[in-house]
């Protein structure tokens, strides 16, 4: 934006009344909204002029306002014929062609030929033969389940489960599954183009997190039986947290929410047409959101602070129309614990026990830098336990968070206890976003710097190594896992601490990196490095290690994703190939 | 060749192809559907084709957002919110299959045709909008774009954007208020580069 300027009047005032000019001509403003708009109009001249520009962008539609063009004749007699047939899906009437996605919505084929290679000892296979005959025998796992969350035909997020009992030995060309296939009943309406979606330990919820253009959400969603097993929204339950008091919305120092987005199998309808003091909330969506970023955010300070245990929320401490923060549940017993934040990195988790979910968000509209903010499972939201607008949730350690944080120009990182609200350092060096295996012996982390990324409000690996060390620091040198150039990674154990995945990109956001996977040495903690189960192979970020199972999403021909699962028990290695469709997210 | 397994879950509950839930009346449902077909068949037809840009794709589109409107009959709780309704429906369903097909477009009402074949500009708009205008709308991220033609163009009040895009109120009104300053700006832009055009011819 163009700062106006007028004398006498503070810069965010200016920013307030472009956006509220910005909101008027839709009939978004409460009256209050609009007097003191008014007021500012009259005493600043630049503002009144942008204000007008936004009034005439109105009568330049007015020409094609309500101008719709003819409908095929025969549009509603080829509807009824299929809403009478009762043939779900089956149009294509109008002579064109079917369209090459529809095949791939959902089906499941056994590929392991594809990128077989990538396996260690397994030489690159011929990799035309997909499932065509059985020559091959599948071998059992013990039972478990990929779950993957895709855009249905409806335009709704749709938690998939697909059983995974047995999957085809790495040396075959193919063999023959007999897949049981569920699709859960739980959905979520979201236009977001992009989520990560993390499942509890205890694998009876999910949380999407929203990625992508705009204001973003944080949901959780039920796995089970949602009719039998609501999530627990008593708005009056305590959290154990000691939380700074701002709840995950847009705007974790000042009032706004917003009312849920929502979620269920159909279409909702609109709600009432009363304006709502809600809205207020939306005067500091700025244009800093992703797809325009402008604003310039508060400096992120280097002095790390995190709430007292006994400061409460400050939900009510403003002079403006003040939207509740407590979360109407939604369908299915789905809920929003953050809403209207930018989600910050990838390393949202449950902790080891089930009982919170961390993540790390900032305010939409770019005032403030990310906050660590943590949810109880049974609260209606999710509440920030840091509060220097500097911090990232890097992962667990046991019932403490591990916060990330740059100190004096240097990437730190403390154990932050969540009892108390007491801060230790994690380790004395440079350590960025530290992932610490399930017996706290050995972690990976950067070792190196960090710089601003392009929006001012994250960081992203710049000089160093991503290493694998004894938890928090021994005497041997490191293993290198990757050096300068990566700019995001995700590292993961499997429950016993024997098998190491880890994800690396050296590309921006939302390109596919390389997953590999390595045998660790029970009692050195090292990984076998020179021998990896899996190589380099191309996956996108969010990838699942569990119950013996690694899955992945990966780029397919023709741009679109698959999910990949290799399996094992005891030493044998078995891999198999989920077509999901565009967008498919492994839950992780 | 393995089955789609989520057809065959489909085909296992909903084995008429159709939801039938208690209370359901599938006379009241057809006529009711008929008869928002009839009021609101255009402007949904004329929502997809802007949002496609190819007019075989939006009927085929049309139609299944009437189908879904018709399968989902039972949860429409209020019959005076059903444009709203329509219109979530058809956005889902052009937002599937814009991403099933990695195709972000929208229509610029008028301006260059991009094809030999009939276009959509020709096909929807009777009355045009400005050139400078439409390179401005261009230039803008296509759900600020989206947001500000269905408050412009489709006449919908905020809370109607909201249910049809899927967001909340708040949310919707952040959209369309970055969406206005982001069209400011753009028309600003086309202003000087014309501007720079005119001085440099």
């Amino acid at each position: 934006m163009n700062g106006p300027r007028a004398v006498g009047l503070p810069g965010r005032d200016h920013e307030r009344a472009r956006e509220l000019a910005a909101a008027r001509p839709d009939g978004f403003l409460v009256p209050a909204e609009i007097a003191w708009l008014d007021g500012h109009l009259a005493a600043c001249e630049d503002c009144r002029s942008i204000a007008a520009q936004y009034a005439s962008q109105r009568s330049l539609f007015d020409v094609a306002r309500g101008v719709y063009p003819e409908t095929p004749r025969d549009l509603w007699a080829r509807t009824a014929a299929v809403i009478e047939a009762g043939l779900p899906g089956n149009r294509r009437r109008f002579g064109r062609p079917s369209l090459a996605y529809a095949p791939l919505a959902g089906a499941l084929v056994v590929a392991i030929a594809v990128g077989a290679g990538l396996l260690n000892g397994v030489p690159p296979e011929d990799s035309t033969s997909k499932g065509e005959e059985p020559d091959a025998t599948p071998f059992a796992l013990t039972a478990g389940q990929v779950q993957v969350v895709s855009r249905g035909e409806d335009g709704a997020l749709q938690l998939r489960l697909q059983a995974v009992d047995e999957v085809c030995p790495v040396a075959a060309d193919a063999c023959r599954l007999n897949p049981t296939p569920r699709r859960t009943t739980t959905e979520l309406q979201t236009t977001a183009s992009a989520w990560d979606a993390i499942i509890s330990p205890d694998e009876e919820q999910v949380v999407v997190v929203e990625r992508g253009d705009g204001p973003q959400g944080v949901y959780v969603l039920n796995v089970t039986d949602p009719q039998l097993a609501p999530v627990p929204t008593d708005a009056t339950s305590t959290s154990p947290v000691p939380a700074s008091g701002a709840p995950a919305s847009g705007n974790p120092g000042g009032p706004p929410s917003q009312p849920p987005a929502t979620a269920s199998t159909e279409p909702s309808t609109p709600p009432d047409e009363s304006p709502t003091t809600t809205a207020s909330g939306a005067p500091t969506e700025s244009a800093a959101s992703s797809d325009a970023p402008s604003t310039e955010p508060a400096s992120p300070t280097d002095t790390a602070s995190t709430a007292p245990p006994s400061v409460s929320p400050s939900t009510g401490a403003t002079p403006e129309p003040t939207p509740s923060v407590e979360v109407t549940p939604l369908p299915d017993g789905a809920m929003e614990i953050a809403s209207n934040v930018a989600i910050v990195g990838n390393t949202a988790a449950y902790s080891p026990d089930g009982a919170r979910f961390a993540f790390t968000a900032r305010p939409i509209d770019g005032s403030a830098g990310p906050d660590v903010f943590v949810w109880t499972v049974g609260d209606p939201r999710a509440l920030a336990v840091t509060t220097d607008h500097a911090s990232l949730f890097a992962g667990w350690l046991g019932a403490d968070a591990l916060v990330s944080r740059v100190t004096g120009g240097n990437p730190r990182t403390v154990i932050l206890a969540l009892k108390t609200g007491d801060e230790t350092p994690a380790h004395d060096g440079a350590m960025w976003r530290p992932a610490v295996g399930p017996d706290a012996t050995t972690g990976v982390w950067w070792e190196g710097t960090v710089a601003r990324t392009a929006n001012g409000l994250g960081w992203t690996p710049a000089e160093g190594r991503l290493v694998l060390e004894p938890w928090p620091a021994g005497d041997d040198e490191p293993q290198v896992l990757a050096t300068t150039g990566l700019t995001d990674w995700q590292a993961e154990w499997d429950a016993k601490g024997r098998l190491l995945a880890v994800w690396t990109s050296t590309a921006a956001p939302g390109k596919p990196g390389v997953l590999s996977l390595y045998a660790v040495d029970p009692k050195t903690g090292r990984a076998d490095l020179a021998n990896p189960k899996l190589d380099r192979a191309p996956a996108y970020a969010g990838f699942s290690i569990r119950k013996g199972r690694l899955t992945w999403s990966a780029p397919a021909d023709g741009g679109d994703r698959t999910v990949q699962v290799l399996a094992w028990k005891g030493d044998t290695f078995g891999r198999l190939e989920i077509l999901a469709g565009d967008g498919t997210t492994v839950v992780r | 060749m393995v089955a789609d397994p989520f057809q065959l879950e489909q085909q296992r509950h909903l084995p008429a192809g159709l939801s039938v839930s208690a209370g359901w009346d599938r006379d009241e449902a057809y006529r009711f559907v008929e008869e928002l077909f009839g009021k609101h068949q255009h402007e949904i037809y004329a929502y997809l084709l802007r949002m496609l840009r190819d007019p075989e794709l939006a009927a085929d589109l049309t139609q299944d957002a009437f189908v879904k409107a018709y399968r989902a009959y039972d949860h429409l709780e209020k019959p005076e919110n059903a444009r709203a309704w329509l219109y979530q429906i058809a956005h889902r369903v052009a937002l599937d299959n814009l991403r099933r097909n990695r195709i972000v477009r929208f229509v610029p009402l008028v301006g260059e045709a991009r094809s030999t074949a009939p276009s959509a500009e020709h096909l929807v708009m009777d009355a045009r909008l400005s050139g400078e205008l439409q390179r401005a709308l261009e230039r803008i991220p296509v759900r600020q774009r989206t947001a500000l033609l269905l408050a412009e163009l489709h006449d919908m009040t905020g809370l109607e954007l909201a249910a049809a895009m899927g967001v909340s109120h708040v949310a919707a009104r952040a959209l369309l208020t970055r969406a206005r300053e982001s069209l400011r700006q753009a028309l600003a832009e086309e202003t000087r580069g014309l501007d720079e055009h005119g001085a440099g011819a």
